[in-house]
C-alpha cells in the first residue's frame, strides 16, 4: 500500500495505531446537500466540487489535499461555502471557473484568495430557531431584512 | 474558533440528495456489478470499506448531542458541522476537530462526551481516543508531485 494515500484506506482497527497524516496539508470541506439551510445548493456547489477534485487530480495534489463534503448551515450566505482546514479559512462565492486561481494562490502559494473570503457574515454556531422552524428556510426565500435579522441574532450571541 | 465535524452519513434526512445520487449510480450499473454489490455481506460496505456508516451507528446522536450541549452551555465559538463519509467507519465513528487537526475514533457515547468536555470545551486533547492527527498549518502551500515516469517497455532481444 502506498503511504501517501493512507488517509483514504480503511484497515482493521488493530492494524492502525494513531498516526500523523504527514502528507496531508489541506483538508477542504465543501458544503453540499445542505438541506436548504444555506445558499450553497442554488449557487452551484456541485459544479465547484467536481471542478475542484478534477483540478487537484490533474495537478497530482490528491495526496496532500483531501476534499470532503459537509453541511455549512450558514443562513444567508451567498455560497457555495467551503472551509480550508487546518488553517480555518472560509470561502464563499468561489465558482468553478475560479478553481485554478484558488489552487495556484492558496494550495500552492499558501495565500488565501482575498476577494472570495467569507468575512461578513461571520460563521455562526447554529441556525437561529426561527429558521429551523420554518419548513422552507432556503436563504433565497428570506427577505433581506429577515436575513439581516437572522445574522444579527447570531452575531449578538457570539 | 473550533470547527468540529461529526460524520452523519445515512443519518435521518441529513444526506438525502447525496444518497439519492449514489442510488442512481447503483441503478445505472450493469446488472452483474450490481448483483455483486447487493449480494455482498452486510458488514462489507458498498464502497469496500468495512463496518456500518457512522450515521447508522452513533454519528447522528453525537451531532445532536453536541449541538444541544453547546447551545445549553452558551458556547458560541464552536461550529459543529455534519460531514459525509471519510471512509474511516471501520474504526468507529470519527469526530474531527480543526484547526487542532485531531481526528478521534469514537466507539461509545461516553467517548463522545469525553471529547466534548475535555477537548471541545476544555481545550485538552483526549490522548487515548486519537485516531489521526494532521500537522498544524505551516502558512505555506504544497509542492506538486512530479508526474509519474511512463513505464519503459524493454525490447525483447531478437
Amino acid at each position: 500500500m502506498s503511504n501517501e494515500h493512507e488517509h483514504c484506506v480503511a484497515q482493521a482497527w488493530e492494524e492502525s495505531p494513531p498516526r500523523v497524516l504527514d502528507k496531508l496539508r489541506f483538508h477542504i470541506f465543501l458544503c453540499t446537500d445542505g438541506k436548504d439551510f444555506c445558499g450553497c445548493e442554488a449557487n452551484g456547489n456541485a459544479a465547484l466540487s467536481g471542478a475542484l477534485r478534477q483540478e487537484l487530480a490533474k495537478r497530482r495534489l490528491m495526496a496532500s489535499v483531501k476534499v470532503n463534503i459537509m453541511q455549512c448551515r450558514q443562513p444567508g450566505t451567498a455560497g457555495p461555502v467551503f472551509v480550508v482546514h487546518p488553517d480555518g479559512v472560509w470561502y464563499s462565492g468561489l465558482k468553478a471557473e475560479n478553481v485554478p486561481e484558488f489552487i495556484e494562490q492558496h494550495v500552492l502559494g499558501g495565500k488565501p484568495v482575498e476577494r472570495f473570503l467569507l468575512r461578513s457574515p461571520k460563521p455562526v454556531t447554529a441556525v437561529p430557531a426561527h429558521i429551523v422552524a420554518a419548513a422552507d428556510c432556503c436563504a433565497e426565500k428570506l427577505t433581506p431584512e429577515q436575513q439581516a435579522e437572522a445574522l444579527g441574532a447570531a452575531a449578538t450571541r457570539r | 474558533m473550533r470547527h468540529v465535524f461529526v460524520c452523519t452519513t445515512e443519518y435521518g434526512d441529513h444526506w438525502t440528495k447525496t444518497i439519492a445520487k449514489k442510488a442512481a449510480q447503483v441503478a445505472a450499473m450493469n446488472p452483474e456489478d450490481r448483483a455483486k454489490l447487493l449480494s455482498a455481506p452486510a458488514e462489507e460496505h458498498a464502497d469496500g470499506h468495512r463496518g456500518l456508516h457512522c450515521g447508522l451507528t452513533m454519528g447522528g446522536g453525537i451531532y445532536e448531542m453536541y449541538q444541544q450541549r453547546l447551545q445549553a452551555a452558551g458556547i458560541s465559538d464552536v461550529v459543529v458541522s455534519p460531514n459525509a463519509c471519510i471512509a474511516q467507519h471501520a474504526y468507529g465513528c470519527v469526530v474531527m476537530i480543526y484547526p487542532d487537526g485531531i481526528w478521534y475514533r469514537i466507539r461509545e457515547m461516553a467517548d463522545a462526551e469525553k471529547v466534548l468536555e475535555q477537548h471541545i470545551i476544555g481545550g485538552k486533547p483526549v490522548k487515548e481516543l486519537i485516531h489521526r492527527t494532521v500537522n498544524p498549518p505551516t502558512g505555506k502551500g504544497v509542492q506538486a508531485t512530479p508526474p509519474r515516469q511512463p513505464a519503459t517497455v524493454q525490447e525483447r532481444p531478437a
